[in-house]
């Protein structure tokens, strides 16, 4: 459970997230703090079940289309706005979760993960073949038509602060659940799930509350996406490539933590523009040869994650120290 | 006279499945690792096979001999440094530790190699048997022999020879094959390295066939695990019909409803096979409820 | 081993988190930038756009750059997917206080990366986006050069309903045509127009297929196109689909009258590289490349030549259209656009673009210059750019029709069996 003094430095992050996009008005750069909140959000979302529940889901790419493809069909076809489609797509998600969920809860493990992929690759494949329906592989183009109702922006930084909002959502959902009794349930099904069902914990039913829960914020930044870059298609919206990523994020910054995906995505999302900044067109793929060896090499000897391995590291150096100084 | 060559493409096809899902089965089934870059070992076969062929002429069928020592390198390699280091170690740390290291080949590749297509033209790549107004690839027709003969010699040896039965005890009872002074550690050794050798053999079989980019192993991975819960993690046999199987769902689905929409097919029987049958045609009951399966 | 971990770790991060820095202006300089996928899946097309682009300010450097000897310097970005794209832009034009960008081989790319040119209004000189909706989304700053799909893929099929129906002697309405395509961007948008023109033409269209450009096996899709046997294939690959495709059509004996390509993987050298014999004898309808002389102007005969001449110093190989497409495109520009303007600012650039009306045979690869105007529909788009029907010959690609721009005649039509082919 969570003690009364991580209050402090989480009230104490949220105030400096709210600092930073003050911090320049390079578009360049605001773009990496907007997109940093973005995938900060849909990692945190992520992590309510892979990390909470312990359940590898590889396939919430779909949630995330299905969230920018309502709100921005809605808003394309009955102009809608997509603040209200955005929440059209989050019941849409939802559902499927439920759908998706009720098929794969039974799973274990890597079979629960297989079954999450085989989903979302089927939802790509009808998203590209329902061209009628989506504009197929040629995507779908969002009218720029700045305004508030329109959840169009002309100033970077506003999209900045609104994804802000979303990633405060994402994290704020994920602090009450850490705090209540959802969240208690949650970590003895990840720890030791056949003692948890002894105890009479309702293990399926609190697994598909957290998938669905889970697809709902996912659904959400996938509006915000469709909102900010304006332009929605099946190969990267609902592709396997985009929910590794989720889940990378969180592996890297500390599965089952509150602020291990928001650090995940920090450090993992400027590395694309700086590298390709950095090293030029020299080598493009290089930057994913390092995500995966980063993925790897977190796995299997910072098993925690960066923030909690960083807390230890600390917590060892200071002992350390006093060890030092005293003998 | 189109649903012969339909039943013979879809065969054909499904050997291909089948021989490159006999290594995942196999390492699933006796050390319950998925390998999630299973695809990305068959693309390295396949690259070996384009390379050796386009720098040194070498011929397909001596590429197999040539490259069976590396494979059985680089599956010692990847044991070793990152596979053995998951075992025990729960779902997250095994499902990404094998999803970072498929990243990384792929992308490795993608530096290395560029993503363009490569071929392999030969005579023998472009060999094709004509039979009676049906059309038959030869390496494919080659390929599909040689998963039936490595199905069969793998099950010779999982049941004929010391070595195999001191693999399949370790299946049935680590424990107790442990207290019978079995090494464990080499046991799970040999298995992954027999894997990636049967599936860098298949790498090499089938790229004559198949033009080659680094992508490629995503679309091949993702079948083999269809193919693999089908037929039952860990059977052997399982494998082999599951991938005629899937061949067959494919080329016919392919064929009479939309190009398309021919992989959400499989898919679908994926998703279908985990929530009815999930221990597929010939796997263990409830394996996917504890997360092994059972060696045949 | 944790600490190992962390000395790892720390080291990876250090070493990705470098910056580089922007350049610096300088007086003498034209600082133009340039979009283009130089590395990913699309690089072979990317680099030889590139290259086009960079023949043509070479060129005109060498001629004493513009406005009073000012030399153009190019502040590249490479985009192998449009996430690439959007960040990519948003550097050249936040960071390096780039004014115009020319670009991008892909329609993928064009449309983000236009995206982004838009909304910071700056213009976005595209020369080679084909997909339709490019130019149909209102924008103010974006000018394509480039004939679009309805060119490529309608021009198809009135090769099909015009040229092949004469010398196969089938009527229109008796051709039975199947189309195909990529589900892409840019084989959706490619196909729909060969479809929608194929019908118009009153052609019996007998499939319209849509595949995955990333499936290694089309066998069930030309099963299908065997059984339903078609006189005229009319086909949209973006990329190596297209020697998957023709290789496996070749392996399963699909034998048709005549192919029509539209650019993409079936333009390319490495289409012929990888199936040799086989390629011969396929048609594209397709970006004009080296054209009868006779129907440029003389200035422009000359430009051709030497974009030919250098082009081979660099690669080795003749440019495909996509080449002639970034130097007719970018010389455009140079020689036709800048000296009007003046400056980079977008007004003056709009002002001077609209003013031109140059007749067939102005631009290095054949076509004429007239931009329409942003209010109208395909706003920006040269409606003087067109398509025209080159075909594989002896592993390369010869311009065969309309007439006036042919160099070379047709061959192979109707196509022989496979069995009797090599």
């Amino acid at each position: 459970m969570m003690a009364m003094r991580d209050w402090g430095p989480r009230a104490a992050l949220v105030v400096v997230l709210a600092l930073v996009p003050l911090t320049t008005s390079n578009n360049y750069y605001m773009d990496i703090i907007v997109q940093v909140f973005m995938w900060g959000g849909a990692a945190t979302a992520w992590n309510i079940v892979g990390g909470y529940a312990g359940q590898f889901s590889l396939g919430h790419a779909a949630f995330f289309g299905i969230g920018a493809y309502t709100s921005s069909l809605l808003f394309i076809a009955f102009g809608l706005s997509p603040w209200i489609g955005m929440l059209a797509g989050g019941a849409l998600s939802a559902l499927f979760a439920l759908i998706i969920g009720y098929l794969s809860v039974r799973l274990r493990g890597p079979f629960f993960t297989l079954a999450t992929i085989a989903l979302a690759e089927v939802l790509q494949i009808l998203a590209i073949y329902w061209r009628g329906l989506t504009g197929g592989g040629s995507g779908l183009l969002v009218p720029f038509t700045p305004g508030v109702a329109a959840f169009m922006f002309e100033s970077k930084r506003t999209y900045a602060y609104v994804g802000l909002g979303f990633l405060l959502a994402t994290l704020a959902v994920v602090h009450l659940i850490e705090r209540s009794r959802v969240g208690y349930y949650l970590v003895a099904i990840r720890e030791e799930e056949d003692a948890a069902r002894a105890l009479g914990v309702r293990v399926l039913r609190l697994k598909l509350l957290a998938i669905v829960i889970s697809a709902f914020f996912t659904s959400l930044i996938g509006t915000f996406y469709a909102q900010y870059t304006l332009w929605v298609e099946p190969p990267y919206a609902f592709s396997l490539e985009l929910s590794i990523q989720f889940a990378l994020m969180v592996i890297i910054g500390g599965l089952g933590t509150w602020v291990g995906p928001l650090l995940g995505a920090a450090l993992i999302t400027p590395l694309n523009p700086f590298q390709r900044a950095w090293l030029g067109a020299a080598a493009s793929g290089l930057y994913l040869v390092f995500y995966g060896l980063v993925l790897v090499l977190v796995v299997l000897f910072m098993r925690q994650g960066i923030a909690v391995e960083t807390r230890l590291a600390f917590r060892r150096w200071v002992t350390l120290r006093r060890r030092l100084a005293s003998g | 006279m189109i649903y012969v060559q339909l039943v013979v493409s879809g065969l054909l096809l499904g050997g291909v499945y089948a021989l490159i899902s006999i290594g995942l089965t196999l390492i699933f089934g006796v050390l319950r690792v998925v390998n999630f870059a299973h695809g990305e070992f068959l693309m390295v076969g396949m690259f070996a096979a384009y390379w050796l062929f386009q720098l040194w002429q070498i011929p397909v069928y001596l590429s197999a001999l040539v490259m069976l020592p590396a494979f059985a390198l680089f599956g010692y390699l990847v044991y070793r440094l990152v596979i053995r280091r998951t075992m025990g170690q729960g779902d997250a740390v095994q499902i990404f530790a094998t999803v970072g290291i498929g990243v990384i080949l792929q992308n490795a590749a993608l530096v290395l190699w560029t993503g363009d297509f490569r071929t392999i033209r030969s005579a023998y790549a472009d060999a094709i048997w004509r039979v009676g107004g049906v059309q038959v690839s030869v390496p494919l027709l080659v390929a599909f022999i040689v998963a039936v003969a490595v199905t069969g010699l793998l099950f010779l040896f999982l049941n004929r020879t010391m070595e195999g039965k001191a693999i399949r005890a370790v299946v049935q009872d680590p424990i107790a094959a442990m207290a019978m002074a079995i090494n464990l550690d080499r046991i799970y050794l040999w298995t992954f390295t027999i894997g990636t050798c049967c599936v860098g053999l298949a790498g090499i079989l089938l790229a004559p066939n198949y033009p080659i980019f680094p992508a490629i192993g995503i679309s091949f991975g993702l079948v083999s695990f269809v193919v693999v819960v089908l037929g039952g993690l860990g059977s052997m046999v399982g494998a082999l019909l599951g991938g005629l199987i899937i061949g067959l769902v494919e080329v016919f689905s392919g064929f009479f409803i939309a190009t398309d929409l021919k992989q959400a097919f499989y898919f679908l029987v994926f998703v279908l096979v985990l929530v009815l049958r999930p221990q597929g045609l010939f796997g263990q009951r409830g394996a996917e409820m504890v997360g092994f399966g059972r060696l045949v | 081993m944790k600490r190992a971990g962390w000395v790892i770790m720390t080291g990876l991060l250090a070493g990705l988190l470098g910056l580089a820095q922007g350049a610096t202006a300088s007086n003498h300089e034209v600082r133009i930038g340039t979009i283009f996928p130089m590395t990913g899946h699309m690089a072979f097309g990317g680099n030889e756009g590139f290259m086009g682009t960079d023949i043509a300010r070479e060129i005109v450097n060498e001629r004493g750059g513009v406005w009073g000897g000012k030399k153009i310097v190019f502040v590249p970005a490479d985009a192998p997917d449009q996430t690439a794209a959007t960040n990519e832009m948003n550097r050249l034009i936040s960071r390096d206080g780039v004014k115009l960008v020319i670009g991008s081989y892909s329609s993928a790319i064009a449309f983000a990366a236009s995206a982004v040119a838009e909304r910071n209004r700056i213009i976005f000189w595209e020369n080679h986006g084909v997909a339709d909706p490019i130019a149909r989304r209102g924008f103010k700053y974006l000018f394509k050069t480039n004939v679009n799909a309805t060119g490529t893929g309608g021009g198809a099929a009135v090769w099909a309903a015009t040229y092949l129906s004469r010398t196969l002697n089938i009527a229109p309405k008796d051709m039975k045509v199947a189309v195909v395509w990529e589900d892409g961007t840019y084989g959706a948008s490619v196909g729909k127009a060969a479809f929608t023109k194929a019908t118009e033409l009153g052609m019996k269209v007998v499939a319209n297929e849509g595949y995955s450009a990333k499936s290694p096996d089309l066998s069930p899709l030309v099963l299908k196109l065997k059984e339903l046997q078609p006189d005229v294939l009319l086909v949209a690959g973006i990329g190596q689909d297209a020697v998957l495709f023709w290789s496996q059509a070749k392996k399963l004996d699909l034998n048709v009258k005549a192919v029509v390509a539209t650019s993409g993987g079936w333009g390319v050298p490495d289409f012929a590289k990888n199936l040799g014999e086989g390629a011969n004898g396929v048609f594209s309808s397709d970006f004009p490349t080296e054209v009868n002389p006779q129907a440029l102007t003389p200035k422009t005969r000359q430009l051709a030549q030497e974009f030919i001449k250098r082009f081979k110093a660099r690669k080795g190989t003749t440019p495909t259209g996509n080449a002639w497409l970034a130097f007719s495109g970018t010389m455009l520009l140079f020689e036709e656009v800048l000296p009007k303007a003046g400056s980079l600012e977008p007004e003056s650039i709009k002002q001077a673009a609209f003013s031109l009306d140059l007749p067939e045979g102005s631009m290095a690869n054949g076509c004429g210059v007239k931009f329409i105007s942003h209010d109208q529909f395909d706003g920006g788009k040269n409606e003087r750019a067109f398509a025209v029907v080159v075909q594989w010959q002896n592993g390369e690609v010869h311009v065969v029709g309309p007439e006036k721009f042919a160099t070379h005649k047709s061959i192979l039509v109707p196509l022989p069996k496979w069995s009797d082919r090599k």
